[in-house]
């Protein structure tokens, strides 16, 4: 084992000091054999992360990127494309009930509301489900990641905990980080800990973590929107979703803004 | 159709662009994609454009003629599917946080790109797998964050600075069989 390889793998694990981190990145630079030894060394540290997705450098043209990029805008490519649409179109259609199906079903969903009708007077004004909404727009891939390379911190089990769902477990540690740290507030743990509440239908809590996040001074409070919208329209209450979402659309960060658009129209 | 015929059939519709066989593909797998995408914090109209783009990426790589499928269509295709969906959860993530910023190019580049990055995936897992036993679950622990104490348990060593030297090893093991391999080269061509 040559000593360059003992160097990137310190390097790579945070055991460096500034100093030594200094001289080793001048002697990768200078040494174009150890600069690749150190990249395929950083690809091998993501590709082999099962959570983790390696994205290529966008700024260098690969080859084989720009040849799959030439098939794909040829007529070949064109062809495939729309055979590809024309096959999903067909599939969704053949999906569909049939017509007679169809009739049957608008029949019943008629009666169905006829009925509840006679049964609920004051519900009408509230036929969209919030809880289904909160279901379908809840993504927790967006909660930035907490991960630090070395891999033994408190935050790398938060987010282990949190990814494999379990979330008891991982709402103790996050108290705990919390209590420990109580001057000073981070968005990304108090991210974490109002989608545990929610996870775990401690929805107040929830609530009161995001309006934490909301009123503090960091460059995240317009994401405690996106998630307070997420919480009232989990309880249902959907005029306070709707001015969450129009808080966030209004504050012009790129965060979930299509998402919260569409959500909005939905709801009006 | 017995099932090699099934898999070449299906292969070589996405190769000419026959809608009929796709079709085929989506009866047989979009199901399944819905399933885990739904199950991943995804909506179904993400299913269908992981589905899209699956089919589109395959079909750019598999108009080389040494194309092979070493497993079978169906596996081979939910994979593809798998990691596109943990590609779209990394490229938004990283826009969110703005780690290094990740142009939007338009979508025939982002599927060459995925394309790519997926060959490059696959050629890294076949590497894995020539490695020794021993070496594949220290490096699936390491690679996996799992601390250098809990590794030393799991799998019996003594202290934590053994675990250390064996992952230093098997790492280097591992680079050296990427590296030798004309395949890696190949991928780096500018």
């Amino acid at each position: 084992m040559n000593t360059i390889e003992q160097d990137i793998e310190k390097y790579l694990n945070g055991e460096m000091t500034k100093e030594e981190t200094t001289v080793f990145l001048k002697k990768i630079d200078a040494d174009s054999g150890a600069k690749r030894m150190l990249e395929l060394y950083e690809e091998m540290d993501t590709v082999y992360d099962e959570k983790n997705w390696e994205l290529i450098d966008r700024n260098i043209t690969y080859k084989k990127v720009e040849h799959y990029e030439n098939f794909l805008k040829s007529d070949s490519g064109e062809k495939v494309s729309e055979a590809i649409l024309k096959a999903e179109h067909s599939y969704f259609e053949e999906s569909r009930p049939s017509k007679i199906k169809q009739t049957l079903l608008y029949v019943g969903a008629i009666a169905a509301v006829f009925i509840a009708g006679l049964f609920l007077t004051n519900q009408f004004n509230n036929t969209i489900n919030g809880d289904q909404l909160y279901a379908e727009y809840k993504n927790w891939n967006v909660l930035p990641s907490l991960t630090l390379r070395d891999g033994a911190g408190d935050l790398t089990n938060i987010e282990k905990l949190f990814r494999d769902k379990r979330y008891e477990e991982s709402l103790v540690l996050l108290k705990a980080y919390v209590s420990d740290n109580d001057q000073k507030i981070n968005p990304q743990i108090l991210l974490y800990l109002g989608v545990t509440q929610l996870e775990l239908d401690q929805n107040e809590a929830a609530i009161s973590s995001f309006t934490k996040l909301r009123n503090s001074n960091t460059l995240d409070v317009p994401k405690a929107h996106w998630y307070l919208a997420l919480c009232y329209l989990k309880l249902n209450d959907l005029e306070k979703a709707k001015s969450e979402l129009n808080l966030l659309i209004g504050s012009n960060i790129s965060f979930q803004q299509n998402k919260a658009k569409e959500l909005l129209e939905k709801l009006n | 159709m017995a099932n090699q015929k099934r898999d070449d059939y299906l292969l070589q519709s996405l190769i000419m662009g026959d809608d009929k066989g796709i079709k085929e593909i989506y009866r047989k797998l979009y199901p399944k994609i819905k399933a885990y995408i739904v199950s991943h914090d995804g909506s179904e109209d993400d299913a269908k454009d992981i589905m899209q783009k699956a089919l589109l990426q395959l079909s750019a790589r598999a108009q080389d003629k040494d194309f092979r499928i070493t497993s079978s269509f169906d596996g081979y295709f939910v994979t593809i599917c798998k990691n596109l969906w943990r590609r779209a959860a990394k490229l938004s993530k990283s826009r969110v946080t703005n780690e290094g910023v990740i142009d939007l190019v338009h979508e025939e580049r982002e599927i060459a790109l995925a394309a790519y990055e997926q060959e490059k995936w696959e050629l890294f897992q076949e590497k894995l797998l020539g490695i020794s036993q021993n070496c594949r679950e220290v490096l699936a622990f390491f690679f996996n964050k799992v601390p250098y104490m809990q590794i030393a348990e799991k799998l019996g060593y003594a202290t934590e600075n053994t675990v250390r030297q064996r992952i230093f090893k098997c790492k280097s093991k591992l680079k050296e069989a990427i590296h030798s391999d004309a395949r890696y080269n190949e991928l780096r061509e500018l």
